[in-house]
């Protein structure tokens, strides 16, 4: 009776600890082809919550370029501007989409130019998640 | 005056012909008379925006750093050229740049056939700060710099317009594509009726 107890009592504690997480999963990554002799570049994906609890990407890690930021394109009366933003939020059971003309990651100051089909490693830093790892191909689109 | 009247008739019948047709068009009806204007090209030559009278142009002004929306652009303009077929050869893409001081024709040339690897149908377009005021002045094509704090790599990013704008083989802007018209299978539709209305 004890045991039964005890076991009901941990399936409550995993079921209440699963419900406070986020569960971040990040879907087709990519990193814009550019010109050889461009300095910047940009990061691209969706981000899917899959937990209930909200969760903000804060920043990211990467090698390749000098600077990693979270930027936002907006269309201003047709004049295209690009805005550096502290974090995305991505609530319980939503997602993200970071795509060409919307967030994106900005690679500014890269390190060498990228070749079309590599792969690039990147540390997502999450306010809850914590850190993720990804690859991401670079992609001529 | 009579000759302007007659130019002002001639473009109202003009606008009254393309908006009673069947063609409904992706981009936004526009009319108007470029002037001529003279920059430099890829190769370091001074060229005249006459120089490319008979083909019918799509004119960007972006610049090479832009690591966003002006590759977005370029895909853009890539795919609407691949998508025309035989009418290919009567299109040709000028490429101005809003950043003329780290904008070269060195710059501009590695930028342009990453695009366009034929050297055929892309110009790339540079000059002088007044000179490139100028010709966006009569795009009404705005520009500003704006500096980046703690990043002296990048040191500044350019926000500007996005517009594509089709001039005619006469040099007569007819459509203006907003960065909203994303579908170069559309645009290319459109590039094609104009063709076919006002002559190869
Ligand atoms: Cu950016």
């Amino acid at each position: 009776m004890k045991r039964i107890t005890l076991f009901l009592l941990m399936v409550l504690v995993v079921g209440v600890y699963a419900y406070t997480q986020p569960v971040i999963r990040i879907v087709d990554p990519w990193v814009r082809a550019v010109p050889p002799n461009m300095k910047n570049s940009a990061l691209f994906m969706t981000i899917v919550n899959e937990g209930d609890e909200d969760d903000e990407l804060i920043g990211v890690e990467t090698d390749i370029a000098r600077m990693a930021q979270i930027h936002k394109t907006v269309n201003e009366n047709g004049v295209m501007k690009m805005v550096h933003v502290d974090k995305i939020e991505i609530h319980g059971h939503t997602k993200v989409e970071l795509k060409p003309g919307g967030y994106h990651i900005m690679l500014m100051g890269l390190k060498r130019p990228l070749k079309e089909g590599e792969m690039l490693k990147f540390t997502l830093i999450f306010k809850n998640s914590g850190r993720i790892q990804i690859e991401a191909p670079v992609k001529r689109k | 005056m009579l000759k302007k009247s007659v130019i002002w008739l001639f473009l109202l019948v003009g606008l009254v012909i393309t908006t009673v047709s069947a063609h409904q068009f992706y981009g936004y009806p526009y009319v108007q008379k470029i002037k001529d204007f003279t920059l430099i090209d890829q190769n370091g030559k001074r060229v005249s925006f006459s120089d490319f009278r008979g083909k019918y142009l799509l004119v960007f002004f972006g610049y090479t750093y832009c690591p966003d929306v002006c590759p977005t652009s370029m895909y853009r303009i890539k795919e609407t050229l691949d998508r025309l077929g035989k009418y290919k050869k009567y299109v040709h893409v000028l490429f101005i740049s809003v950043d003329p001081e780290r904008d070269t024709p060195e710059n501009l040339k590695k930028f342009i056939s990453y695009y366009d690897p034929t050297g055929k149908y892309i110009t790339g377009l540079t000059g002088s700060p007044e000179e490139i005021k100028k010709v966006a002045k009569q795009f009404r094509a705005y520009y500003k710099k704006v500096p980046l704090k703690d990043n002296p790599e990048v040191g500044y990013l350019v926000d500007h317009t996005a517009f594509i704008y089709l001039i005619d083989k006469n040099g007569i802007m007819r459509l203006i594509f907003r960065p909203a018209n994303e579908d170069p299978e559309k645009i290319a539709e459109d590039i094609i009726y104009v063709i076919k209305y006002f002559g190869e």
